[in-house]
């Protein structure tokens, strides 16, 4: 303190905290400011105009501590503690919103809505905060249509089966496979365990994908550089 | 796990007092309302609690934003107007818990520290 006249000193310490708290967010920084000058001010009427006045708000001063402890003791408090500072894509540590349920139901099912409700579900899936990249890749390519393209395949595969060419059933044209004339079966055995093996992974595979998403959503957050929320 | 030094007691004390100082400040404000100047006053009249009396300004306003302290203003004719601080419902029952925890602590290492005598 260069000065001994007491609103001298007083003005050069506000000088110094209002400097040191430049580094506070604004309303901590108006916060604090007021305080510490409301402080200082009780400090003063208390000292009036007695003799030893400017001894007394010296004293006040230097018990104070200096203005950069008092604002590296509210900086503290910023990074410990606040949720201004958690990112706001997780206010939650993780968590199915709406907009994750939406996404996954449309991703299974929306398929059925001519296609476009896979798509919005695709949309809804990009735009989470709550899926890594590689999370939505796996969302998204596995696969388009979801469960919707499942049956689509599952059907057009079957009616192909039944109706196409297939050298043990020349001639046969019903799709009810034993009324075909001489033959019990119009598929070899294998080809009949290999389709069961296609519509089960047909219909898992979506449905896995689901799940995976469901459980990626609620384990919390998904950009690994982010602050954690308290 | 570290060795420790002769010294840094000092520094786990700090570290303790730290700890135990947001309690300290809702125990001051008692079941009156304070104003800053005066609770600030009374912080630093008990021996080694603050280095400086300004750094219980940030921790009265984390304080007030942990819902555990109620803050107003209040005009005052002896000068400038007054941040009076007040114990809010879930400050009382905080302070309670940390009083409990506190004793059972405080007998337990005095009871270590007792037991043998000199430590060792």
């Amino acid at each position: 303190m260069s000065s001994t006249d007491p609103e001298q000193m007083i003005a050069e310490y506000l000088r110094e905290l209002d400097i040191a708290a430049a580094a506070l967010p604004a309303d901590r920084r108006t916060e604090l400011i007021d305080e510490i000058t409301a402080h200082i001010a009780e400090a003063r009427a208390q000292a009036g105009s007695q003799a030893d006045a400017a001894d007394r708000i010296a004293a006040a001063l230097a018990r104070l501590g200096s203005p950069a402890d008092i604002v590296m003791a509210a900086e503290q408090d910023v990074t410990d503690v606040l949720p201004q500072y958690v990112p706001v894509s997780y206010s939650d540590q993780g968590s199915l919103t709406a907009q994750e349920i939406v996404a996954i139901v449309l991703l299974l099912i929306g398929g059925f809505l001519f296609g476009i409700g896979w798509i919005a579900g695709a949309v809804l899936l990009w735009l989470s905060p709550k899926w890594r990249v590689s999370d939505k890749l796996l969302g998204t390519l596995i696969w388009p249509g979801g469960l919707a393209a499942t049956l689509i395949v599952i059907v057009g595969a079957g009616f192909i089966a039944v109706t196409g060419k297939s050298t043990s059933t020349v001639g046969c044209t019903s799709r009810v496979i034993i009324n075909c004339t001489g033959v019990a079966h119009s598929a070899p055995f294998f080809m009949i365990i290999i389709s069961i093996l296609v519509i089960l992974i047909g219909l898992a595979a979506p449905i896995l994908v689901a799940i995976r998403l469901v459980r990626r959503a609620r384990s919390g957050p998904a950009n690994p550089t982010g602050l954690a929320s308290v | 796990m570290r060795c420790m030094v002769a010294g840094e007691a000092g520094n786990l004390v700090a570290q303790m007092r730290r700890g135990v100082l947001p309690y300290c400040v809702l125990e001051v404000m008692g079941d009156t309302e304070r104003y800053g100047f005066e609770l600030v006053h009374a912080l630093g009249e008990v021996d080694g609690m603050v280095t400086g009396e300004g750094t219980i300004y940030p921790l009265l306003a984390r304080l007030r934003r942990q819902g555990l302290v109620e803050t107003s203003w209040r005009e005052s004719d002896a000068g400038p107007p007054r941040k009076y601080y007040r114990l809010a419902e879930p400050g009382r029952e905080a302070l309670a818990e940390f009083a409990q925890s506190w004793h059972r602590l405080r007998d337990s290492v005095d009871d270590l520290l007792n037991g043998t005598g000199h430590g060792s």
